[in-house]
């Protein structure tokens, strides 16, 4: 057989498929019916199962969302409050993301701000946040290379400036004090120790 | 007819139903033997034929004449939805089964037995794989040109051509030595 002859056999048996009759009477009409049907919620719900890379990318993006709807509520928390672990948590990330260790230290020194204009006289909340406050200094002390320094420096002299305009407006004035003498000493430190290096 | 179709597809897509319904009319038997050969399961071939139209319907709004026929169109829908059903593995066989009446006036020696003939012909086109026999169909049964074929199957024109030429060597082999 030639592959003509072969064709115009394959072509007249292709041609001789007719849709049954049922179809060609009722399939418009089914098919007018389906046309009006809307998108129900079920259809998604399918949709949206049958899809896992669109359910994951989904997902992702609403955990993503919620997680940065929370880092920005837990922003102004305070020591005790529900979101507070959440700031901490967020500024561990900022520190390790951004290098800047900074972060931290104003991030306690404004709360102590806060709370000791808040607060009744001394309250542990203020005691725990000064205390806060020393680690910081403390760790960032730790860390710090020749650059940083200097600008520890300033960010302690900074930080007792706003200590002692707040201080003869608070009630707090123990733990205040406290928080001063933090930036005192390790202001010396830091400059004592940065003219050691220099005389070395 | 394009013109025509190009209007109707015009007036459906600004909601005309009944425009839509003429397209249907007139491709209706053409999408649902193509599904059907393709299938060969009556109901599954009813099926995935309204789904093609329900589907063309709700994407007349993204139709472009200018990139593609109407038919093309439906065609790409029809072929996608067979493909679907297939990966999710709903009973279909590819098995060809021609069936029917014949209405092709060919010019055969009628001393020979058509229904071997027949027979002979099915063999050989089922041993062609899917895509081959998708390409047989829309090229020597449906006479659409390799451009709108390659749309439909979403390959470059010059691979159907080379595909084609290499589906006719093989065919005319299996006929020269089975047949």
């Amino acid at each position: 057989m030639k592959l003509e002859e072969f064709f115009k056999e394959a072509k007249k048996d292709y041609l001789s498929i007719k849709p049954p009759e049922r179809v060609s009477l009722y399939g418009w009409l089914e098919l007018r019916d389906k046309l009006d049907k809307k998108v129900w919620l079920h259809d998604f719900v399918l949709w949206f199962l049958l899809r896992p890379a669109f359910a994951t990318a989904l997902a992702l993006l609403l955990l993503v969302g919620f997680a940065g709807a929370v880092a920005v509520a837990s922003k102004n928390s305070l020591p005790g409050e529900t979101l507070y672990p959440v700031k901490r948590v967020y500024e561990d990330l900022a520190v390790v993301v951004t290098g800047d260790n900074q972060i931290k230290l104003d991030a306690r020194a404004h709360e102590i701000i806060i709370l000791s204009q808040k607060e009744e006289e001394d309250s542990q909340r203020l005691k725990e946040s000064v205390i806060e406050y020393k680690i910081s200094v403390a760790r960032f002390k730790e860390k710090v290379n020749e650059k940083e320094k200097v600008e520890l420096k300033e960010k302690l002299k900074r930080h007792k400036e706003e200590f002692e305009r707040i201080y003869n407006k608070t009630k707090s004035k123990e733990e205040i004090k406290k928080a001063i003498e933090a930036t005192e000493i390790n202001g010396e430190e830091v400059k004592g120790e940065r003219e050691e290096d220099s005389g070395d | 007819m394009n013109e025509d179709v190009a209007e109707l597809a015009k007036r459906a897509k600004a909601g005309d139903k009944d425009a839509f319904g003429k397209i249907y009319n007139l491709f209706l038997e053409k999408i649902y033997r193509f599904i059907y050969y393709l299938v060969n399961d009556e109901d599954t071939a009813y099926d995935i034929a309204q789904d093609t139209f329900v589907r063309a319907y709700r994407a007349l709004p993204r139709f472009d004449r200018k990139r593609g026929s109407f038919s093309t169109f439906l065609y790409t829908i029809a072929r996608n939805l067979v493909i679907d059903k297939q990966r999710k593995r709903v009973s279909l066989s590819l098995d060809l089964n021609f069936v029917g009446e014949v209405k092709y006036e060919g010019d055969f020696e009628e001393s020979i037995d058509s229904a071997e003939r027949s027979k002979k012909v099915h063999e050989v086109l089922d041993s062609l794989d899917k895509f081959d026999k998708e390409l047989v169909v829309l090229r020597y049964f449906e006479d659409m040109s390799f451009k709108g074929i390659a749309k439909i199957v979403g390959k470059e024109e010059g691979a159907v051509r080379v595909r084609v030429f290499r589906i006719l060597k093989n065919l005319k082999e299996k006929l020269e030595g089975e047949i």
